[in-house]
């Protein structure tokens, strides 16, 4: 009855596909687009940047838009920041427009770096982004009930699962640690000059905490029987939902396309 | 024989520290008994706690003199792991309890029986008795990290219990949390008293020791300085300058013979107190 | 005229959660005040309003003249001190000293005074054996006493306790009640939220109780430990002492050993 409860259900159909055939996806796509990346119009990768607009489709259809969205709208800030950087320090041989700022001095915006960064950029956005999806549409004991049918023994699904439990959790404990040393007259509030200096203060109850709880987190495992040898059972189990295959060929003949169209460029 | 833990001759120092942390302890532990152990901060009450569990020496390495045995067997002999399955470990901080693994109570309970390999049927129908048992069953879908410390104490305990030890050793579980948290764990361990589990339990609210434990234990500078029944120990005046707290009503129960109050004995709980109180009364009242 | 006011105060953490609703307090300088209550309450969040850390979604909290909305945190925190339940969540120095000296400085106290200060803390908080150590090197309860001396050493009005009695041993616990002694002598004000009721007996004269949010009764530790109705609402029990003087049907609303005792002796006619 409880088995049942606890089984991850799910109506979406491709967030409820198997985690393997979800990360086949990222790792195809991420291929595709790092190919696509190097058939360029005029030096502009103009066909990576269209294949980037699959992952918020991708996100929409999963239902995660709302989860993810966050994570993109961030990636993107990074992104736009690497491409100005790029295309305005770093000088190449063509100059596409001159900016003349406050009568005062001129800023190139160089080609050949804009079309760097632009790379650049979309390989952040097109993996970052394929891996959010990922990660927002798998639930942590998917993942490590896949990772364990295939062999991965049980001390590094412990690793793996608690890193990831350990994100929120240090969040936690960094906002009370913060408040503790607000308390003693720390500003946290304000420039960054401001913040900087609040890092220290921050950072080591942090990382002494973490460290102490670690250990008595080590000693809990093993009272819990992890150390204890033979075979363990699983309450849980990750299963397919049946959609497998279609995305798997679906994902295998955008590859194939892809590359054939390199190929095909290459050799012509 | 019946001594279920024993401490021979036990002298143990943590790495790097020429002053031990228990020295000459010898003490034998009968099966089904509740040992209070109490004694000031630093005088070793945990260090006995994790000699008895075998985190030390074997997780905290050191250097032990002596030897502690769980049913006959050295801690040092066991195998990497084993002494989980004879005796179960809860400590002070609720949340460091929590496996980090699992996002539902359920599973963090089951985690423990996940490991010792029992059959998935029987961990469902064993995990659902220890909620029932320990009053968590409303908690069951709730993430372990998103509970009051005394929650994710109960569900410590719960995980620990529903593996079934024999032996249960608790380090002040209550030192964190309310009063409402505080009882409902000394329920669950009044539960397991009435299981008859041997229970080796370290705790500073001394009024409660007194109410559940068989005998008692206290500890100086990490020595025994004083062990024996619960009423003995605990009515003993003389602990308080080893900076032991002793009962509300030892303490009462003391100045009032000392005033010259025809007491029996001297009351470790409220209802010895009322016992001899009440009759004196209805003597006064003749 | 109260040193700290708060005016109908209510707050909702972000999550939605509503942790005190509509509450109004009054506290005079130089008084000592327990908060009492099960977890859940109110009680952390009402003392987190009182300096700074938190401000009132709704309502209004007063020091002094000072309206929390108008100052961050850390600009409060040089009136009102607040000691965290978790040592470990503040401590990031390796000597008790730098510790200790990490709040003087930030407010920049000059020199003499600082070195004075530090000294007093360290000598009521028994840390002075201590002094060089590495904070983490002491046992958790000592940590404790760490950082009140880092409160203390700021020499704030105001002094904020969470739970200091949690995990003490009795030694500990006769420390505490030094501090705290030495603290009224100096007319600093002092609110602390404990759950041990016998420590509250013998160390406050006025208990706050909250439950649910809100508070359900102030008064002395007398009028609060045999109000059962008030008792019943906090979900909490009398003190061993008064249950004991309740159950032998002593009557005097007794929370006090010697009482007791005196109480008990009369009614066995015995002097």
């Amino acid at each position: 009855m409880w088995r049942e409860k606890l089984k991850v259900v799910k109506e979406n159909k491709i967030a409820g596909l198997y985690p393997f055939t979800k990360l086949w996806i990222v790792l195809f796509y991420s291929i595709c687009a790092m190919i696509l990346g190097t058939i360029t119009v005029d030096g502009y990768p103009i066909y990576m940047i269209l294949s980037f607009v699959i992952v918020p489709i991708l996100a929409i259809l999963t239902g995660i838009m709302k989860k993810v969205g966050g994570v993109l709208k961030n990636m993107a800030f990074l992104s736009f920041f690497i491409i100005v950087v790029q295309g305005i320090l770093v000088k190449s041989k063509d100059i596409i427009i001159t900016l003349n700022i406050f009568n005062f001095f001129n800023v190139n915006l160089y080609k050949q770096s804009l079309q760097y960064g632009l790379v650049l950029a979309f390989s952040i956005m097109c993996m970052g982004g394929i891996l959010a999806w990922f990660f927002g549409s798998t639930d942590n004991k998917e993942l490590i009930s896949a990772l364990e049918s295939k062999g991965m023994g049980p001390k590094a699904s412990y690793v793996f699962l608690s890193t990831l439990q350990m994100i929120e959790v240090l969040q936690k404990s960094s906002k009370t640690i913060m408040s503790a040393q607000q308390a003693r007259g720390v500003e946290t509030e304000g420039n960054v000059f401001v913040r900087s200096k609040a890092f220290i203060p921050s950072m080591v109850p942090l990382i002494l905490s973490s460290i102490t709880n670690t250990e008595e987190r080590v000693l809990t495992l093993e009272s819990k029987g992890f150390l204890v040898k033979g075979k363990k059972t699983k309450l849980y189990d990750v299963s397919p939902n049946g959609k497998e295959k279609i995305a798997m060929v679906s994902i295998i003949i955008y590859t194939v396309i892809i590359v054939l169209w390199r190929v095909l460029l290459w050799v012509l | 024989m019946g001594a279920i833990v024993q401490f021979k001759n036990v002298t143990y120092n943590y790495p790097l520290s020429d002053i031990p942390a228990i020295k000459d302890i010898n003490l034998s532990f009968e099966k089904g008994k509740f040992y209070g152990v109490i004694g000031e901060n630093g005088s070793g009450k945990t260090t006995f706690c994790n000699l008895i569990r075998g985190f030390a020496p074997s997780f905290y390495k050191g250097d032990l003199k002596g030897e502690v045995l769980i049913n006959g067997k050295a801690t040092v002999d066991y195998d990497e792991g084993d002494l989980a399955l004879n005796i179960g470990y809860v400590f002070q901080n609720p949340f460091n309890q929590i496996s980090g693994v699992k996002d539902t109570v359920f599973e963090e309970v089951a985690f423990g029986l996940e490991n010792f390999g029992v059959p998935v049927d029987e961990i469902e129908r064993r995990v659902v008795d220890i909620m029932k048992l320990t009053k968590i069953e409303h908690l069951a879908e709730k993430n372990p990290f998103s509970m009051s410390g005394g929650q994710q104490q109960r569900s410590a305990l719960a995980s620990i219990i529903v593996l079934e030890p024999d032996i249960l050793v608790i380090d002040e579980p209550t030192s964190q949390l309310d009063p409402e948290g505080t009882e409902s764990v000394f329920e669950i361990i009044a539960a397991m008293k009435a299981a008859k589990k041997t229970i080796i339990l370290v705790e500073h609210k001394v009024d409660l020791i007194a109410e559940f434990a068989d005998e008692v234990i206290v500890l100086k500078e990490g020595q025994v300085i004083r062990s024996g029944k619960t009423q003995d120990v605990l009515s003993d005046l003389s602990l308080l300058e080893h900076g032991v707290q002793l009962p509300q009503m030892a303490i009462i129960g003391d100045e009032l013979i000392k005033r010259g109050v025809p007491l029996d004995y001297i009351p470790v709980t409220t209802s010895q107190a009322m016992e001899q109180l009440e009759k004196l009364l209805n003597k006064e009242a003749k | 005229m109260a040193y700290i006011k708060l005016k109908g105060v209510s707050y909702k953490y972000p999550e939605g959660f509503l942790a005190v609703d509509n509450i109004d307090m009054e506290i005079e300088k130089g008084e000592s005040v327990a908060i009492i209550g099960q977890n859940g309450a109110g009680k952390t969040t009402t003392v987190k309003m009182m300096n700074g850390l938190l401000k009132p979604m709704s309502g209004e909290v007063f020091i002094g003249d000072l309206n929390t909305k108008d100052y961050t945190t850390a600009q409060v925190s040089r009136k009102v001190g607040y000691v965290f339940q978790n040592p470990d969540d503040q401590i990031f120095h390796s000597s008790v000293y730098a510790e200790v000296e990490f709040g003087p400085k930030k407010m920049k106290i000059d020199e003499k005074r600082k070195e004075k200060l530090i000294n007093y803390s360290l000598k009521w908080t028994g840390l002075k054996k201590h002094k060089y150590e590495n904070p983490y090197n002491l046992p958790l309860s000592i940590r404790k006493f760490v950082t009140i001396a880092s409160i203390i050493a700021m020499d704030v009005d105001v002094v904020i306790l969470d739970e200091p009695t949690a995990g003490q041993d009795l030694v500990g616990t006769l420390l505490l009640s030094n501090i705290l002694k030495e603290l009224q002598r100096r007319g600093k004000t002092i609110i602390t939220i404990t759950h041990d009721m016998q420590f509250v007996v013998e160390n406050f004269n006025r208990v706050i109780v909250m439950a649910d949010k809100k508070i359900v009764k102030t008064g002395t530790p007398k009028e609060i430990f045999w109000d059962f109705e008030a008792l019943d609402k906090a979900m909490l029990k009398q003190p061993y002492i008064s249950s004991l003087c309740y159950k032998l049907g002593i009557e005097g609303d007794i929370v006090s050993k010697q009482e007791a005792i005196d109480a008990i002796c009369k009614k066995l006619n015995i002097e």
